[in-house]
């Protein structure tokens, strides 16, 4: 991530954190990827203007302009594919969801800018001439497959804001093996175990995840 | 591939068999060998599961050989399920094994005198045709067990389960992966019926001693096939994405998207997608100690599938394709993988259809028989079919006719067959092809393949308004084709994107062939499939009103983009003017 991205991010923690509380996690490397699906589920990221779709993934996700043009074939703005991302504008309450290459006709069909693209031409993406450059605020951020597995751990480490209930649902399906490689459980710098994870959802809200593996 | 083997089912005396030349039939292969046999010899207006009809299986132009991803066998016949015709094709082992024992048809005729069950043998030496009542409504599992302990572990099969043998219009042909498991299924349109019809169980294949088929010219081919693999390695979605996670990759941007059909179709995203999807999958797959990357048979390169244990680490099935978690996951408000792999295991043993018995299910969750998201009423509607009750022998005759029994209107199939996991109000060009194939709905009609590099149809503007039509037409020109070769359609992301791949790909077909093979050999060749198909689907009643989604999909929006499909009837009718 870059130098906006991880102030960024910081912002994010230390806004986050007093109610939503910071949960921190040191755990084995391979149980990393297990996290990735709160990615895919989405977290929030919060900006303080609207930004075209490229900026928005270099400031706020620190992403480079090779990775977006080379790695990033389908991004979907509000579940509309979106072919120009120096033209697609990232708004207060938006969700932006990103992928990799994908197979089967819909794979290529949603490519950016793709030869197919007309066969989806009744959900594509299309850009308004309203700017409000002052209209900042969260936006849901979910990546797919490569993507997730690419940047998640950058990810994970720096914290993610996720819904409670999504992190209580996933702690409260997950097998002793999976206890046994969590070595180090910090909720809002205070050592914690596997009952306070799963009593969770009573709180409601967010919380920021932090993921180290090691 | 030099012969046709022929099997009269209903001989006098008991099935014979006759080897025969090519003749007219030289140089085909695949979808272009059904179609042809079926088109010449089939008459349009028979019984699908009468003494006229015939089950032809055909490997692909270049199985057999060394090239990569040639491991694909074609199953025609005429379908008990659409009517007209009908090319179902699988991976697995049989299309590489039949094509070295030199055969590049198998063709199923007549029918038997009575109810005897047959299995057919056949290695270096010949053919067998023995009784095989002991297989009698056998699941595929214990079948291809029973041949184990005849024939040991190094042969290949072709078999129905008792779907087939009920002659179910949803009942697929089984073909062996490289465990020998009967997980790889030409699934759709009724196949499988059309072989319980001819009395046939099990097909073993043994090519023992034989040697893999050679090139005409062999420096042109090996250089060719060595860029071919190379390509494929490195393209991101033959390369990394399609062995990372599977088809199911597509669940969640396609959900995303609001084209993920859910609860029969009627909205277009399912807040459970991420727990059934292929990330999820690959990751529950890994932890159980099974497998998130596996070929379906040898020589595949790029490995798209998988091994799915259960809980307890045991083997359940192979890892479920994108369209079997949907139909039976999201189409059902099912968001759980488990049941969602028991259903799949269930339908590879019973020899069903796997996307047409979600569908169903669907239906008969509109139709109030199960409530959407209950994952044991739909297991026990899937062992309803295994046992052939009177509502599993409805089911198991699929969605079209589910919907007829019990009144229901939102039934999604187009020429009796159900549409696969896209739905085409938010992909309109997918329902361009879902209506006009020769196929019945069927989502790789119209694959992606490189019909822009190929320049099939001329130089095409994407972008202008008849596009969508356009598109369509040359998708399913160039998808004909490959389905004629044998090829796995997932290499069509490394020809789309890379014109050396595409290239290369040409150059195995020439260094094969002994002569330069071009992109217009290619187009006339899907051309001709397709010509064919729809002069047979013209003589056996089918018409222009057949080529349309159901009416609903133009009144009813889907949700969370609320788009209705909009293609003029007028343009749908254009298709197929080339």
């Amino acid at each position: 991530m870059g130098e906006n991205g991880e102030s960024m991010a910081k912002g994010r923690a230390e806004s986050r954190s007093g109610p939503g509380g910071v949960l921190a996690l040191e755990v084995e490397g391979r149980l990393v990827p297990m996290f990735f699906q709160f990615l895919g589920k989405g977290f929030v990221v919060r900006t303080d203007r609207e930004l075209t779709l490229r900026s928005f993934l270099k400031e706020s996700l620190g992403m480079q302009d090779d990775y977006i043009e080379g790695r990033i074939q389908t991004l979907l703005l509000d579940g509309r594919p979106v072919d120009d991302v120096d033209r697609a504008r990232v708004r207060r309450g938006a969700t932006l969801a990103l992928s990799a290459a994908m197979p089967g006709l819909l794979g290529a069909v949603l490519r950016k800018a793709g030869y197919y693209r007309k066969m989806r031409d009744s959900i594509s993406h299309r850009e308004t001439e309203e700017k409000d450059a002052s209209a900042g605020g969260d936006v849901l951020v979910k990546l797919f497959n490569l993507v997730a597995r690419e940047k998640g751990p950058a990810l994970l480490e720096r914290g993610v804001w996720i819904p409670r209930s999504d992190a209580a649902e996933f702690f409260s399906a997950q097998p002793q093996m999976f206890w046994e490689a969590c070595r180090r459980i910090l909720w809002n710098g205070a050592p914690a175990d596997r009952e306070d994870l799963i009593r969770l959802p009573g709180k409601g809200g967010g919380l920021i995840l932090k993921v180290t593996g090691a | 591939m030099d012969k046709i083997l022929r099997i009269d089912m209903g001989a006098e005396g008991g099935p014979k068999a006759v080897e025969e030349p090519l003749g007219a039939y030289e140089g085909l292969g695949g979808r272009a060998m059904t179609s042809a046999i079926v088109s010449n010899e089939v008459p349009p207006l028979c019984h699908p599961l009468g003494a006229d009809n015939k089950l032809v299986i055909a490997p692909g132009i270049l199985s057999g050989t060394t090239a990569a991803m040639s491991g694909r066998i074609s199953v025609g016949c005429k379908s008990p399920l659409t009517g007209g015709i009908k090319e179902a094709n699988a991976g697995g082992q049989a299309a590489q094994v039949l094509a070295r024992l030199g055969y590049a048809a198998v063709v199923l005729e007549g029918k038997p005198r009575d109810d005897t069950l047959y299995k057919i043998f056949i290695d270096a030496g010949g053919v067998k045709i023995s009784e095989a009542n002991d297989l009698k409504m056998l699941g595929n599992y214990d079948t291809v067990e029973k041949i184990k302990e005849q024939h040991g572990e190094k042969v290949a099969c072709l078999s129905i389960g008792p779907a087939g043998e009920m002659k179910m219009s949803a009942a697929s042909v089984a073909c062996t992966d490289m465990e020998m498991r009967p997980t790889r299924h030409a699934g759709r349109g009724g196949v499988g019926a059309v072989m319980g019809s001819k009395g046939v169980k099990v097909i073993v294949l043994d090519d023992s001693g034989m040697k893999m088929r050679q090139p005409k010219d062999p420096e042109k081919f090996k250089a060719a096939t060595k860029e071919f693999v190379e390509g494929l390695r490195k393209n991101p979605t033959t390369g990394e994405g399609l062995p990372a996670y599977g088809t199911n990759v597509l669940t969640n941007v396609i959900n995303e998207a609001g084209g993920y059909p859910t609860f029969n179709f009627r909205t277009g995203r399912f807040d459970g997608a991420s727990k059934i999807s292929g990330e999820t999958q690959a990751e529950t797959e890994t932890a159980r100690g099974g497998l998130a990357t596996h070929g379906c048979h040898r020589g595949c390169v790029i490995r798209c599938s998988g091994i799915f244990n259960d809980k307890d680490g045991n083997y359940l099935t192979k890892q479920p394709e994108y369209e079997t978690v949907w139909s039976h996951g999201g189409n059902c408000g099912i968001d759980d993988l488990d049941s969602i792999a028991l259903m799949d295991r269930l339908d590879d043993d019973f020899g069903l259809d796997t996307i047409e018995m979600g569908a169903t299910i669907g239906v008969a969750m509109e139709a109030g028989l199960a409530k959407f998201g209950d994952a044991e009423a739909a297991i026990n509607l899937v062992k309803e079919v295994g046992k052939g009750t009177p509502l599993g022998r409805i089911l198991g005759n699929g969605a079209a006719v589910t919907g007829k029994v019990f009144g229901v209107e939102r039934v999604p199939v187009v020429k009796g067959q159900s549409m696969p996991a896209y739905d085409p109000r938010a992909v309109q060009g997918i329902g361009v092809t879902y209506a006009t194939t020769t196929m019945g709905a069927d989502h790789t009609a119209g694959y992606a393949v490189a019909s822009n590099i190929m320049g099939v149809g001329g130089s095409v503007d994407p972008l202008k308004p008849q596009g969508q039509v356009e598109l369509s037409r040359n998708l399913q020109i160039a998808t004909a084709a490959i389905d004629a070769s044998g090829m796995c359609l997932f290499i069509a992301f490394a020809i789309l994107d890379q014109p050396e791949t595409f290239q290369a790909l040409m150059d195995i077909f020439g260094g094969f062939l002994g002569k330069d093979f071009t992109a217009d050999d290619f187009t006339a060749l899907g051309k001709s499939v397709l010509e064919k198909e729809r002069a047979f689907n013209k003589a056996a009643g089918l018409t222009a009103a057949d080529d349309r989604l159901p009416d609903y999909f133009k009144k009813e929006a889907l949700p969370p983009h609320n788009v209705t499909f909009q293609v003029p009837d007028e343009e749908l009718d254009q298709v197929f003017n080339w």
